[in-house]
């Protein structure tokens, strides 16, 4: 009996390492970088590589190949790339996708498959827009500067000589620079000519087309060996894929209170405390910010780059209200967004003041 | 005189620091167009810069760069200011055109008139000329080829492994053909004679099996029944001829997948040489044939068995040059001293 009872419990433990193995080969995504558009570096351990990139892939458990190394045709997007491929990788292409192609990335894509473009020279964009323009998205021809850094729910990115994206509908996750300066940026062997606007320019996005996902990144230098470790930019790259995945992360935060009263009196201050706590299971960034009308009453004493918060964590937030000339009641809210990953979100707090003689 | 030793001792003192580019290319074969080729040279540009400078790109395309902000761009001259003290590009070079035997031309990209270059070829065996003079060694599967230069324009031509491989077994292949030509030749009679005799004692053997018969109007074919009956019991007839094609059948279907399985992986990227493999093994199948069923005596049998195994063992190893003559000959001699020891002993 005893003995039966052993193999019984021996047979279940080789069941389940054949059936975990089997899940886990199973798991494994293929990552395809698309040489025949003229990309290589991937195997390259220089600073203008891409090898640590694929190390992270690797470790996270992808396959990250390219057409030469699958032993497919190197120089067409063909049947046999697309089937083999989750994950297809488009960067700066040097030549025109055919007809045929483009119907075959966008079935792709609308069955489930994943696409990443990239394009970050002038040289590349009629190429790259062709293709992107079927999605929803132009990649434009600007500079926006050779090192641009953007405070997000990551920390900081360090994007080079990125160019931004203009987008047809609102993507579902974007990277957005500060209000900055672009310039006319005609080819990459040229200092940028003059000004064009000044915007918060989209430098990446992401958006579902079918049952796949498509995104575009304005910047390939990004993750090459040498600036792929600074700031945050290795997150920022391996978030690309863990939206691809659909992820779901849980951001619950929750507020010890919805309304914050205060009485005020005349020419004094009032201050109030609440409590933030990140019930969820992934760091986010505060950044706290009141509607203009009140810019000059209502202060959110919180460092100006957003206050970060762990999973579990508890933050105490001060907030000081000034008496208001002319006014005797206001009411208003404070924006708390939330960034995390490519996500980002608003919460909304109400603020009421009544404001006294005494 | 005295200002002519004094500049003659400066420079063997002091040689002038030349600086040189250092440029690495490696080009992979890949499936081009549904055949195996290669694709574009994969190159890097390591210079060490002290001043703003100017890249002549020659035949290259450059993908991306480090070090160097460029500013303006002039034909294939691009302009550069400064940034670090060492310039990186990464650039692609034009495809080596051929097949099998390959030629590399192209202009190199240069900063300084001075250069080391390293090409490594994959699959690649031989260089078989290049100019400038650059050195060549095999380093596992890779050609690679060193050289300095201060020209731009390079060019080379090479074979791969496989065309390597190809060339010398299809010469290994023709000399063991010439052989057997040369041997059926000097014993076109016996291999005349036994043939005819061959030929008729299967005829008749066949024949009394299958009887044709003129009946009106019509050829009458019949076989003998393959199903009788004796003392109660059925049988089935299985005539001797018949065993006899099928073992051949099996083992000629042995030979062929033993002979083609290893070619199996490459034998996409063989094109044309496929019908030269096909021709030539059918050639030599036939004349090896000829003369087996043509021998007098189990000795003589033996030695042709000898010549054919050695035959093919050097065909097949014909790219290792002298060793695959010594392999053959040994292996002839192996087959045909075991097989008279066996037969001695049988005897």
């Amino acid at each position: 009996m005893k003995r039966g009872f052993v193999y019984m419990i021996i047979l279940i433990l080789y069941i389940s390492t054949h059936i975990g193995t089997a899940i886990a080969l199973n798991n494994k995504e293929t990552i395809v970088f698309d040489n025949s558009t003229g990309f290589f570096g991937m195997e390259n351990e220089g600073p203008l590589g891409l090898s640590t990139l694929r190390d992270e892939l690797e470790f996270k458990g992808y396959n990250v190949k390219d057409n030469i190394e699958m032993g497919l045709n190197a120089d067409t997007i063909t049947k046999d790339l697309i089937n083999e491929a989750h994950i297809l990788i488009l960067i700066n292409s040097d030549r025109r996708f055919k007809r045929e192609e483009i119907a075959l990335i966008k079935d792709f894509v609308a069955k489930g498959g994943k696409l990443l473009l990239i394009a970050d020279t002038p040289e590349s964009l009629t190429n790259m827009n062709k293709l992107s323009r079927r999605f929803g998205a132009e990649f434009l021809g600007y500079y926006l500067g050779d090192e641009v850094k953007i405070e997000s729910g990551m920390g900081e990115i360090y994007l080079i000589s990125p160019i931004p994206i203009s987008l047809e509908k609102e993507p579902e996750v974007l990277l957005q620079t500060d209000f900055i300066e672009a310039k006319e940026w005609p080819s990459v062997w040229e200092r940028p000519g003059k000004k064009v606007k000044k915007a918060n320019f989209v430098v990446f996005a992401g958006i579902r087309y079918g049952e796949g996902s498509v995104a575009f990144l304005g910047d390939k230098d990004i993750l090459l060996n040498k600036n792929i470790k600074k700031g945050n930019n290795l997150n920022f790259a391996l978030s690309i894929f863990d939206w691809f995945e659909h992820k779901e992360t849980d951001d619950t935060i929750v507020y010890s209170t919805d309304k914050l009263q205060f009485f005020v009196k005349k020419g004094e201050t009032s201050t109030a405390i609440f409590a933030i706590k990140n019930r969820g299971d992934i760091e986010q960034v505060l950044k706290f910010e009141v509607p203009s009308y009140l810019k000059d009453t209502v202060f959110v004493q919180v460092d100006g780059n957003g206050l970060k918060i762990k999973p579990g964590e508890t933050k105490v937030i001060r907030v000081k209200i000034n008496w208001r000339k002319n006014a005797s009641s206001l009411t208003g809210f404070i924006v708390v967004k939330r960034e995390f990953g490519l996500y980002r979100t608003a919460d909304y707090i109400k603020v009421e003041m009544i404001q006294g003689e005494i | 005189m005295r200002f002519r030793f004094l500049l003659f001792l400066s420079i063997f003192l002091f040689p002038l620091n030349i600086v040189a580019d250092e440029i690495h290319i490696i080009y992979e074969s890949a499936k081009i167009d549904g055949q195996f080729g290669y694709w574009y040279g994969k190159g890097t540009l390591n210079a060490d810069i002290k001043d703003d400078f100017w890249l002549n790109i020659g035949d290259a395309k450059i993908i991306s760069f480090t070090g160097a902000i460029p500013i303006k761009r002039e034909g294939n001259k691009i302009y550069f200011m400064k940034q670090d003290e060492r310039f990186e590009c990464a650039f692609l070079l034009p495809r080596p055109k051929g097949h099998g035997l390959y030629k590399l031309s192209f202009n190199l990209p240069q900063i300084n008139n001075n250069t080391d270059v390293e090409i490594e070829i994959v699959a690649g065996e031989k260089l078989l000329s290049s100019n400038p003079h650059f050195k060549s060694q095999k380093e596992g599967n890779y050609l690679i080829l060193k050289g300095k230069t201060n020209k731009a324009k390079l060019s080379f031509i090479y074979i791969t492994k496989l065309s390597y491989m190809l060339l010398s077994d299809a010469l290994a292949g023709s000399i063991f053909i010439l052989i057997l030509i040369g041997y059926v030749a000097i014993r076109r009679k016996e291999i005349k004679e036994k043939f005819n005799m061959n030929l008729s004692e299967i005829k008749r053997k066949i024949m009394s099996q299958i009887v044709l018969k003129q009946e009106e109007g019509c050829y009458e074919i019949s076989f003998e029944k393959p199903f009788g009956h004796k003392e109660n019991r059925f049988f089935l007839r299985i005539p001797f001829w018949f065993i006899s094609a099928i073992i051949i059948i099996f083992l000629l279907i042995i030979f062929f997948f033993s002979i083609t399985n290893p070619l199996k992986k490459i034998w996409d990227s063989l094109g044309i040489f496929k019908l030269v493999i096909i021709s030539f093994a059918l050639f030599s199948a036939i004349l090896s044939g000829l003369l087996l069923i043509s021998a007098k005596d189990y000795k003589e049998l033996s030695l042709r068995f000898g010549i054919i195994g050695g035959g093919i063992i050097g065909s097949m190893f014909g790219y290792l040059g002298i060793f695959a003559i010594i392999l053959a000959i040994v292996t002839c001699l192996l087959i045909y001293f075991l097989s008279i020891l066996l037969i001695e002993e049988e005897g």
